[in-house]
Parts: C-alpha cells; sequence; structure tokens
C-alpha cells in the first residue's frame, strides 16, 4: 500500500470510534504529495489512548518507542502523555495525546489552555476521509509550533498556512484562541503576523515587556 | 508601596492549570523549608510562588516590590551596614542573605594583592585555595588562557569568561578602583575573597602587589561563613566513607 492508502486504512477504522485530528498537514501529505522522510502528526483524544494503540498494532503499525524522537531531558508537565511512534512499510506516526508546545527552555511539553484542548474536538472538521482542526484552532497550532517548538523558525508552508487562515477567520475568533497562550502580546504578535514578519517574532516575544 | 495602586492577586495553587508557555525561572531557593520561586510568564505577568501561595504583579509593580522589599530587609540592619550592602553586586549579597543579619560590623581596610587568597581548582571534590598570583584570572590576563576559559562561571549568563574579563579591565582602566564604590570583599579575618577576584586580578596585573581598599564584612558567628581548609587525608577519608557507602548499599 502506499502511504495514503495506508492512512486511509487507518482513517476508516478511527473514524469509527476514535476520536483524532491531523495535525499541520503542511506538506500536502494526504493529497498524495508525498514528501520523502516526513512523518505524519496526529492528535488522538487522551481517553481513545489505548482504543487507538490496539488499533494501530492490529493493522500491524509497530510501535517505535521512543527511537528517534525522545530526549533524555524531555519532561512532560501537567500531565502531559508521553508521544507515540508508529511505523508501517516506511511510513511514520507521530502521535501526540493533547495540543502541546515546549516551553522556551525548549525539554518540557507545556499542555495548551483547556479552553484550545476542548475546542480540537468540539469544533474538528473533517475533509475527504480524515479529520483536521478547525481554521482557528489550526493557526493557534500553527504559530505556538513555530515560535515554541522550532524557536521562532517557520517552514514556508506553514507560513503560507498562517497568512492563509488569519484572512479566512474572524479576528475576534483569532484572539479568543491565541489570547490563553500569548496574553499582552496576543495584539503585539497579530501585527507581525500580518505583515510577514516572521524573522523578527520570537525576538519581540522574548523581549515584550508590556505587561 | 502603594497596595491600592499595586494589583496583587493571591492564588492558592491547588487546581491551577498553567497554560503560559513562555515561563523563565528567575529565582529559585529553599527558605524554611518552603520552596520559593520567581517566574517570568511573558505576556503574562511576574509570577512570585512561596510554598502554596502565589503573587501575580506586572513588571512595574514586580520591580516596586522588590524596592521596597530590598528596603525593608535592609532595615533588619544597621543603616551604617545597609549604606556598605547596597553598593555590593546583588547576586553576591544574595549568596549570604540568610546571614545579613549576623553582620556585626562593615569596614573599610587595606590589604597587598599577593596576600588575597583565592579559589584556583577543585581537584577531586575539593577546593584549591592559593594567592592571587595563582589565580586562573590573572594567568589569563598573563597569557595562560586556558584554565579561565574553561571555567564555568555562573553569574554572567549573557557573557563569555574573557568579554566578561575584558569589562571588568576596561572599567578599571578608564573609572579606577574602587569604581562606583565597588569593593573587592573579604569576611572576618579571612584574606578569601569572597567578591571581586576579577578586580583583584585586574588590578595586580596593571599595578602589580600594590595595596588595595577593601570592605571587610565581619559576623557575629564567624564560623558560619569562614572558608574551612579541608586537609588532604580528611577530604580523602569522605570519599573514601563514600565509595564504600555506595558500594555496600547499592
Amino acid at each position: 500500500m502506499n502511504n495514503l492508502e495506508l492512512l486511509k486504512e487507518l482513517a476508516d477504522k478511527m473514524n469509527v470510534s476514535i476520536r483524532y485530528v491531523i495535525l499541520r498537514d503542511g506538506y500536502n501529505q494526504l493529497n498524495g504529495d508525498f514528501v520523502k522522510g516526513k512523518d505524519i502528526d496526529i492528535l488522538v483524544h487522551n481517553d481513545d489512548r489505548e482504543k487507538f494503540i490496539e488499533l494501530v498494532k492490529f493493522l500491524g503499525w509497530s510501535d517505535r518507542g521512543r527511537k528517534g524522537w525522545y530526549h533524555p531531558r524531555y519532561k512532560f508537565l501537567y500531565q502531559v502523555t508521553e508521544f507515540n511512534q508508529f511505523e508501517k512499510e516506511g511510513l511514520i506516526l507521530d502521535v501526540r495525546y493533547q495540543l502541546v508546545c515546549r516551553s522556551i527552555d525548549y525539554f518540557n511539553w507545556i499542555p495548551l489552555d483547556m479552553s484550545i484542548q476542548n475546542s480540537v474536538w468540539d469544533n474538528r472538521i473533517m475533509r475527504g476521509n480524515f479529520y483536521f482542526l478547525s481554521d482557528s484552532d489550526q493557526v493557534v497550532h500553527l504559530i505556538t509550533h513555530g515560535i515554541f517548538d522550532k524557536q521562532g523558525k517557520f517552514e514556508n508552508e506553514y507560513k503560507k498556512q498562517i497568512s492563509f487562515l488569519l484572512k479566512k477567520i474572524k479576528k475576534e475568533d483569532f484572539f479568543t484562541k491565541i489570547r490563553p497562550v500569548f496574553f499582552n502580546f496576543s495584539e503585539q504578535l497579530y501585527n507581525l503576523l500580518i505583515t510577514d514578519e516572521y524573522d523578527k517574532l520570537y525576538n519581540a516575544y522574548l523581549s515584550f515587556v508590556g505587561y | 508601596m502603594n497596595m491600592i495602586n499595586c494589583i496583587m492577586h493571591i492564588y492558592l495553587l491547588w487546581g491551577i492549570k498553567m497554560s503560559n508557555p513562555g515561563v523563565k525561572v528567575l529565582s529559585k531557593k529553599k527558605i524554611n523549608s518552603e520552596m520559593f520561586i520567581l517566574e517570568d510568564n511573558i505576556g503574562e505577568a511576574i509570577h512570585l510562588h512561596y510554598g502554596k501561595t502565589r503573587f501575580d504583579f506586572s513588571i512595574k509593580d514586580f520591580l516596586e516590590f522588590y524596592n521596597v522589599t530590598k528596603k525593608t530587609s535592609f532595615e533588619l540592619v544597621s543603616n551604617e551596614i545597609f549604606r556598605y550592602l547596597d553598593k555590593m553586586d546583588p547576586t553576591f549579597v544574595n549568596m549570604f542573605s540568610q546571614y545579613i543579619y549576623d553582620i556585626e560590623r562593615i569596614f573599610l581596610d587595606k590589604i597587598k594583592l599577593g596576600d588575597i587568597i583565592c579559589q584556583t581548582d577543585i581537584i577531586k571534590g575539593r577546593k584549591i585555595y592559593k594567592k592571587l598570583t595563582f589565580s586562573r584570572v590573572l594567568k589569563f590576563l598573563k597569557g595562560d588562557t586556558k584554565d579561565y576559559l574553561n571555567y564555568n562561571q555562573e553569574n554572567h549568563p549573557f557573557q563569555t569568561n574573557e568579554e566578561r574579563l575584558t569589562s571588568v579591565l576596561n572599567i578599571i582602566k578608564e573609572k579606577g578602583y574602587p569604581n562606583n564604590g565597588n569593593y573587592i570583599i573579604l569576611f572576618n579575618n579571612q584574606n578569601f575573597v569572597r567578591d571581586g577576584q576579577h578586580r583583584a586580578a585586574c588590578l595586580c596585573f596593571l599595578y602589580g602587589n600594590i595595596e588595595v581598599p577593601v570592605i571587610r564584612v565581619c559576623f557575629k558567628h564567624p564560623e558560619l561563613v569562614n572558608i574551612k581548609i579541608e586537609s588532604r587525608f580528611k577530604n580523602f577519608m569522605k570519599r573514601l566513607v563514600k565509595f564504600v557507602k555506595r558500594k555496600l548499599f547499592n
């Protein structure tokens, strides 16, 4: 099976009783334009974790354990469930159970605000065979991924997605979602994003004193 | 501090779920068996945790709180002592802050640079103290750079060792010593340098074994802060006991 077929097989089973969303999809992998070596990032509801693991193993995915992603200094704070990685026929599934990001000291994994966690499941949308984050949750996730996980480095594909989504969603919705993460920095963040000043974002955040 | 203008929210920590990933820990220590933690939560607030209580401040309010707390804590000592403490490096004062109440007097003294003693190395857990001429800082200034560049300095996170030393040397050349009341500090009747090894080394490099003014901080109970030189034999026995314990109770 090619990668898309592998995922469709998994999604067909998950869509019945396991809550999940595909994260990012920055490289249009699910449209079939695969980039070699990329993982698929997926978020599974923590309460469905055991069902999910049972299912992937049944479908022949092997558990990679901590190989390739774990660092001994990692800490999963505030009851964040440790991630999993599964592999089948060269395709790697990177599985999270809460929407998380790194803390600014890099090695701690922190869950985003509860309002965002709840919104993921209340507002997820189905496109084709798969569930994705809603537009406002996706933009929050891409921003936190770029700032915290990648320390200010945004991939071009994600910048395009953020710009597209910022024009699509209501400004109030954006601020409602982003404020629990960035607090008083939210306005400055928004202004830097709409002017595509991604290179200034990380330093602006770290040096922000308006609070 | 104007309590009406100062916004302080006191939270009990049970059940509070943190959501701010942008947290920098500014300070963390145990005080009276409770954890004291100071955090900068970017965009949100400065959090001061003590045990299960949390205080939230804006940056402006926190700086005001800091000034009031500093003034209050120094009021525990005499005005004379406060006059000297206020001029010292706050990081250094923090290191012996739990003994501030025990300070008996602080006074200006004089010492020849060659009589100053500093820590030069740590060998198998034992701190080695020698005269200033053996200081890694002075050796660096004279061209022997290896020890100093490899030394892990703790209190200047945004400067390399070399940058820090260059800065100290330039200040002494341009503004002299002591600049702005920043004296080299010794405790009690010991000549171990407690703060100011860089200044002492720079002065020695520039002017040789001259006599310089220093501050002596004298404590009612000197044994609380005095450096005790451990004999090699005692250090060896300590390490032997540790080794045997590890093997027996592994």
